[in-house]
């Protein structure tokens, strides 16, 4: 779940694209580097991008009757940390953008925001919380998922508070995120053992040390 | 099926009477799922090269 074209007041656009581009151009700057420091990147980088264009790609049912998208980006969390990951996602939100009317232009910047840089911000914390656990791996994807639609919830209520003042926003957050747990936890579920079963994959078979 | 995108633009709208202040440039309408399958393409491409990378660098590998 994106937030549509035209469904934030434009100084909440704003301000969320003030938010997200630092780390844009920091996340494309990095990929650079790494690219031309260690050639190894260029396949990692591929399964970290591949994982988040086929999962935002599907759309999945859940019991109440509606159907959400996992986000993918658990992979790059894991790989490369949050500031690569905000290149990437941004590079799918602007697809789903332009060719999609998923999402949009408009609400492109707090799009990344949430999909892009917190969640994964909040996964990459659990990740090296528990990295030394097995469910690490897991954690990151499942609390990546997660909080980019607990961020959305936020991103939501501040512009669209029930009424003035602190108690509003909280009203709405919880409004939003009573909508989207029902569909999202199983679906973050999923996506955090499909990233677990994958991370372990490459780890084990390409020799590869997670950030 | 309805996706929590729907649902959520209709809350907007009904609780707080708003309405979206810019359209989509481009509406795939039938076309969205082209698109989306085009999507999944291109990610499940990124993911074949990233296995046939690795096949490659392990039979490197072994030969070392």
């Amino acid at each position: 779940m994106h937030i549509s074209e035209g469904f934030l007041p434009p100084e909440w656009c704003l301000l969320w694209y003030v938010f997200s581009i630092p780390f844009i151009i920091y996340g494309f700057f990095r990929i650079k580097k790494l690219m031309e420091s260690d050639p190894k990147s260029k396949s990692l980088l591929a399964i970290s991008a591949g994982f988040i264009f086929v999962l935002s790609a599907l759309k999945i049912p859940s019991v109440t009757g509606s159907c959400s998208h996992p986000t993918g980006t658990g992979i790059a969390v894991v790989l490369f940390g949050p500031v690569i990951t905000s290149a990437l996602s941004f590079i799918v939100l602007l697809y789903q953008a332009l060719l999609l009317a998923h999402g949009g232009i408009t609400t492109l910047g707090a799009n990344t925001a949430a999909m892009g840089i917190i969640g994964p911000i909040f996964g990459f914390l659990f990740y090296k919380a528990l990295k030394k656990h097995s469910i690490s791996f897991f954690a990151a994807a499942f609390v990546a998922d997660l909080a980019t639609y607990i961020v959305t919830s936020i991103q939501l209520a501040l512009a669209f508070p029930a009424t003035e003042g602190f108690g509003g926003v909280l009203t709405t957050m919880s409004m939003f995120m009573g909508i989207f747990a029902i569909t999202q936890i199983p679906i973050a579920f999923l996506e955090g053992l499909l990233a677990l079963a994958l991370l372990r994959y490459v780890v084990e078979h390409y020799e590869v040390v997670p950030a | 099926m309805i996706g929590l995108d729907d649902i959520i633009e209709e809350k907007i709208a009904e609780n707080f009477q708003y309405e979206p202040w810019f359209s989509p440039i481009f509406d795939p309408g039938e076309l969205e799922i082209l698109f989306f399958g085009i999507q999944a393409i291109i990610g499940v491409l990124l993911l074949v090269y990233f296995l046939w990378s690795s096949k490659k660098f392990r039979s490197t590998r072994e030969k070392s």
